[in-house]
């Protein structure tokens, strides 16, 4: 039983190690650690009711500068204070809700990916349901249901992009399912779910990296649509997806109200996409040295 | 596998009576006043009740619901509260537009983004892959409508190349194909970027490159087929989603298609519109998927003989 | 013929398209004033183009419907208004004019005598007669959806071929500014009753005996009406070849349209792109006051909201000033007013209360809310939530705490129409018949979804409502609806917020376009 355990944690300190030397996924890592320490010292960095809600008409719309770094909104607010701020909820709700639909979609996929016949027909059928329901239309429903908090916003962006990861993960898992280290294990009678769990799907991760890891991007930009059927975040609080949907009529005359938003949300998911790739390597049997 | 391909086709029946049954639902627990809605601010309320009346709003959920089922058996797609029009008529002559700006976008995207994936998969971390993978993250964190509008300052209003919307002729396909084509393109770049890595790195390419067949010959022939599976499962998911319509790229292009009218109608709670379009959008979803599945089976052999 | 119209449409836009291309500064037209260059800049399509002067119109959103007893929207009413005329028309000085209509004379209360104009032709050929008004207004009393316009007609008696009379159930004032609305457009009998006997709706081929015949509608994008040549009066018949209206939701991409010249006009411009089209040389844009007004409704059921003195004090805490610079770029002005200022029925007697927080204070002390309060606001739409933004950050100064509740406007209409709202933000556009604006805004039997969101309840004024309606002494309404708007705005049961200008960008060579201060523009007299 320890010695399993030495085992296991002998493995997690290979898979560090391994990442560790990947300076591409440590650059990510690194700038996913100072995206989350903005996010939960926000406050130091910048007051929230004297920097991020304290509107001053005169000073509306203007660009860059020592005193607004990344300029100010429409109600001359500064746009750097909200970035930080805002990132306090994109972040969490554009890692959380892509881990819902990771999770949910992402077992279901498995399942019907490894049984296949009329499992694989069930699910698949059922997702195609859902594919088909409008994302705006279920985000309505929640409200109506559920109310309007924060995590309705992640059930429901979770659940509209959970047919996604279904497709996606069963697709993998059909690919790998049939090669030999599935039969042998199989052989020596490991459990169906072990096998789906400990065989298969660290052998499929790429597509469902990168699928997770872009999702994060739709997931926050979406939460702006959400806002204006009084899903989430209501104003005068920040959030990327809403300064960037709000600058939309200013983009002729204030790009940058667009701009710093969207760079946000950029280096977001270059990070995550940094990360991810190098996880998936150091994860990667096949690379065992 | 005709048995297959006539089963999946089968299962659009229970697949249709699902999303009609959910939507149906959802739409009738949503609040939201369509008498009001329609009628405007200045209508008296007795109106606005004798509206709701002819709609047969006070009908129960399952009358009504029972009601729509029968006519669907029928094949009519009911009639719209709005516009009290046909609901087929009103998708029909939306449904081209759609389609042709979603399958030039879907062209437009795989042509561009599965070459740039194998590049930047056969040279990993070189200075092309370092751009793709750059240029593919500002495509799927840019929205539509910043893309769109810049495009159209750029090509309509400043060099006057292409209108800056509508839907005549060729020249205005090309702004939306390529905005709504940017956003697809991040996701099939990279998912095939990722496939083709993993696929390299399988012990028979391997072998395949020891046995000395040539760089080129090992990539497009042994590698890539293999690593579509994944790539092919992306596309098709894009492809529904734009045949689902492409709400920001509508309007911003003045585009006349259905994400535009399915949005409108969910605001104005129109539900025969709201499900005919969500009816439709579940067959092009059903058929775009059972089409991936097929492919599946022709990429790889060993899945082809599960289909019976 | 058809063919042929639509082979010259194409050509013309095919030439739009070919100069909008060809790098020409600034925009051109499909024809007029400018067609040499459009023909210089094409080739094949020049030649249909000489002559031809479509106008190419932007607007928002698609029409929902081309038969005008089967909607009751602005869009909508762009079609069927140049398609079919109507018995009476607003003139520009607020006063009704005759249209179809050569006369009329009230014969008492609720009799009122109505004589045709002569020979007025149909786009078929046929010629109007009263019989075509009784089945026009006939049919409309059936609609759900302007039916409540004719509620006061009991019935029409036809004469003889001109002449007709109208019997109402009740005395009424709205008669002749209801018979000017979109809802009350006149039909060809016999051509409505054929095409159903048909099994076709007037949807498909809709005929009056307006300046324009429809020639084609392409949902979504575009519909499109050509000239009729036979029109009876050489003063509203069309001055150009016809109109196509082009549906461009994004705000900046219908400026930009403008700008390129794909389009000649755009109604309802975004107020951001306000101060571009003032600076382009080649553009123009035309402004009025409007009878719009923005305001937020605070729900007199509700505490605090049910205490006049917090109501007056949330007069005083609002800076509309900034609001009308956040909301509608300046466009606009600060209003405290209850009915905008270019309505018929607009009185200045509202209480104006000036920005001034210390005596806001002072009412929220006197109130017992010295501490301040939190309430709810709900809204629907992005420039609102704007307005509402800087309410909350004025409110906030007095410890009071504003929660905004955004929402879709069916939503909306809901759950205010349910009165679950501490208050909420709305906006009015009175039309051409104030009972239209006072009744449902005003009334007790209104509160809630028939349109009174404070959930108002007055007896006082529910009985001046009541007798301006029909009380047929001038003088007698202007003091009742005084009254009213005085005796509103010291009950400040909304804080008015601002009132927004009527925009309309055009080229600034296209000529002879009114504004309409409620959006019922006309567009026959425009031309290059």
């Amino acid at each position: 039983m320890s010695a399993e355990r030495t085992k296991k944690r002998s493995m997690a300190v290979e898979i560090w190690q391994r990442l560790l030397r990947n300076k591409m996924a440590m650059l990510g890592l690194v700038i996913l650690v100072a995206l989350a320490l903005s996010a939960v010292f926000a406050d130091v960095i910048a007051d929230y009711d004297t920097k991020v809600v304290a509107q001053n008409i005169s000073e509306r719309l203007q660009g860059p500068s020592a005193a607004h770094w990344f300029g100010t909104d429409e109600f001359g607010r500064d746009i750097f204070a909200r970035i930080v701020h805002g990132g306090r909820v994109s972040l969490v709700v554009g890692l959380i809700s892509v881990s819902v639909s990771l999770l949910v979609g992402g077992s279901l996929g498995a399942f019907a990916g490894f049984y296949g016949g009329r499992v694989d027909n069930v699910i698949m059928r059922v997702m195609d349901v859902f594919l088909a329901v409008p994302s705006i239309l279920l985000a309505i429903t929640i409200v109506a249901a559920l109310g309007t908090n924060l995590v309705n916003v992640m059930l429901a962006i979770g659940v509209s992009n959970t047919p996604n990861f279904a497709r996606i993960v069963r697709a993998a898992v059909m690919g790998v399912k049939d090669q030999e280290f599935v039969e042998s294990a199989r052989a020596i009678g490991t459990s169906n779910t072990e096998i789906i769990f400990r065989e298969i799907l660290p052998n499929c991760m790429a597509p469902i990296i990168v699928q997770s890891t872009l999702s994060v991007a739709s997931a926050i930009l979406s939460t702006a649509s959400l806002s204006f059927i009084g899903l989430g975040v209501q104003p005068p609080d920040p959030e990327w997806g809403a300064m960037l949907s709000s600058g939309r009529n200013f983009l002729r005359d204030a790009m940058h109200l667009t701009l710093f938003p969207g760079l946000a949300i950029v280096v977001t998911i270059l990070a995550l996409n940094l990360l991810g790739d190098g996880l998936r390597d150091a994860l990667d049997p096949r690379l065992k040295q | 596998m005709h048995k297959y391909v006539i089963k999946r086709l089968l299962m659009l029946i229970p697949v249709i009576v699902g999303v009609s049954f959910l939507v149906f639902f959802i739409m009738s627990l949503a609040p939201g006043d369509t008498a009001r809605m329609i009628l405007g601010d200045d209508a008296p309320i007795e109106a606005v009740e004798a509206l709701r009346e002819e709609l047969g709003l006070n009908d129960p959920v399952l009358v009504r619901y029972a009601h729509y089922m029968l006519d669907l058996l029928h094949g009519d797609l009911g009639t719209s509260y709005k516009s009290n029009r046909p609901v087929f008529s009103e998708i029909a002559a939306r449904f081209p537009a759609t389609f042709r700006l979603s399958f030039w976008g879907m062209l437009f995207a795989v042509a561009l983004s599965i070459p740039i994936g194998i590049i930047s998969a056969t040279r990993q971390y070189s200075i092309a892959d370092s751009i793709s993978m750059v240029l593919a993250l500002l495509g799927v964190a840019t929205p539509n409508f910043w893309l769109g509008l810049m495009l159209i300052i750029a090509f309509s209003l400043n060099l006057r190349w292409f209108p800056s919307g509508g839907a005549e002729g060729w020249k205005s396909l090309v702004l939306p194909v390529i905005t709504l084509g940017t956003g697809c393109m991040a996701n099939i770049t990279r998912t095939t970027r990722s496939s083709m890595l993993e696929v390299i790195r399988q012990d028979y390419i391997r072998t395949a490159k020891a046995k000395g067949v040539s760089h080129s010959k090992v990539i497009n022939k042994h590698a890539l087929k293999n690593a579509l599976i994944p790539v092919v499962t992306v596309i098709g998911l894009q492809f529904g989603a734009l045949l689902g319509g492409a709400v920001l790229t509508e309007a911003v292009f003045a585009w006349p298609g259905l994400g535009t009218y399915l949005v409108n109608s969910i605001k104005a709670k129109d539900t025969p519109a709201v499900l005919g379009c969500v009816i439709i959008f579940s067959i092009c979803f059903s058929i775009v998927n059972l089409g991936v599945d097929l492919l599946y089976a022709y990429i790889d052999p060993r899945i082809k003989s599960k289909y019976k | 013929m058809r063919k042929l119209v639509s082979v010259l449409i194409a050509g013309a836009m095919c030439v739009s398209l070919l100069t909008a291309c060809g790098g020409s500064s600034g925009p051109s037209s499909s024809g007029g004033a400018d067609s040499g260059a459009a023909a210089e800049g094409s080739g094949a399509g020049s030649a249909q183009a000489v002559g031809s002067s479509m106008i190419n119109i932007g607007i928002k959103a698609d029409l929902t419907s081309l038969d005008p007893h089967n909607h009751n929207d602005t869009i909508s009413a762009y079609a069927t208004r140049h398609i079919y005329n109507n018995l009476v028309k607003l003139m520009p000085d607020n006063t009704f004019a005759g249209n179809l209509a050569e006369s009329w004379e009230f014969k008492d209360d609720v009799t009122v005598e109505f004589t045709l104009k002569e020979g007025i032709k149909f786009h078929n050929g046929e010629t109007l007669t009263s019989e075509d008004v009784k089945f026009s207004l006939e049919r409309q009393k059936e609609s759900p959806k302007v039916g409540h316009l004719v509620s006061m007609i009991d019935s029409v008696e036809v004469v003889d071929d001109t002449h007709f009379i109208i019997h109402m159930n009740t005395p009424s004032n709205a008669l002749i500014s209801s018979l000017n609305h979109s809802g009350c457009a006149i039909m060809c009998k016999s051509y409505v009753e054929g095409l159903e006997a048909e099994g076709k709706t007037v949807e498909d081929a809709p005929m009056g005996c307006g300046p324009y015949k429809f020639e084609e509608w392409n949902p979504g994008a575009s519909f499109t009406l050509v000239k009729f040549d036979d029109y009876f009066d050489p003063e509203t018949a069309a001055q150009n070849d016809g109109l196509v209206f082009k549906v461009i939701p994004e705000e900046s991409a219908r400026t930009i349209a403008l700008e390129t010249g794909e389009l000649d006009m755009v109604i309802d411009l975004n107020t951001t792109d306000a101060n571009r089209v003032r600076d382009n040389a080649s553009l123009a844009l035309d402004e009025c006051d409007s009878t719009h007004v923005e305001y937020l409704a605070l729900n007199v059921e509700k505490a605090p909201f049910d205490n006049k003195l917090v109501r007056q004090a949330l007069n005083y805490a609002v800076k509309k000033d900034d609001i009308v610079i956040a909301a509608i770029d300046g466009e606009g002005d600060p209003f405290h007013n209850y009915i905008g200022t270019a309505a018929i029925g607009y009185y200045d007697t509202a209480v104006d209360y000036e920005y001034n927080p210390d005596k806001a204070k002072e009412l929220l002390a006197e109130a017992g809310y010295a501490d301040g309060f939190t309430f709810n606001c709900y809204l629907a739409g992005e420039i609102r939530a704007r307005s509402a933004t800087i309410i909350q950050a004025n409110l906030a100064e007095l410890g009071i705490t504003m929660n905004i509740e955004q929402m879709e406007a069916s939503t909306f209409y809901e759950r205010t129409g349910k009165g679950e709202h501490d208050s909420c933000i709305a906006g009015w556009v009175a039309n051409a018949e104030p009972d239209n604006t006072y009744r449902p805004l005003f009334i007790s039997a209104n509160a809630g979804a028939g349109g009174n969101r404070s959930f108002y309840k007055n007896p006082e004024v529910d009985k001046l409502v009541d007798d301006a309606a029909v009380n047929r002494d001038p003088a007698a309404v202007q003091k009742d609806y005084e009254t009213i708007l005085q005796t509103v705005s010291d009950d400040a049961i909304w804080v008015p917020l601002y009132t927004k200008k009527g925009l309309v960008a055009r080229n600034k060579d296209l000529q002879g376009f009114v504004i309409s201060p409620i959006s019922m523009h006309d567009f026959y007299g425009v031309h290059y």
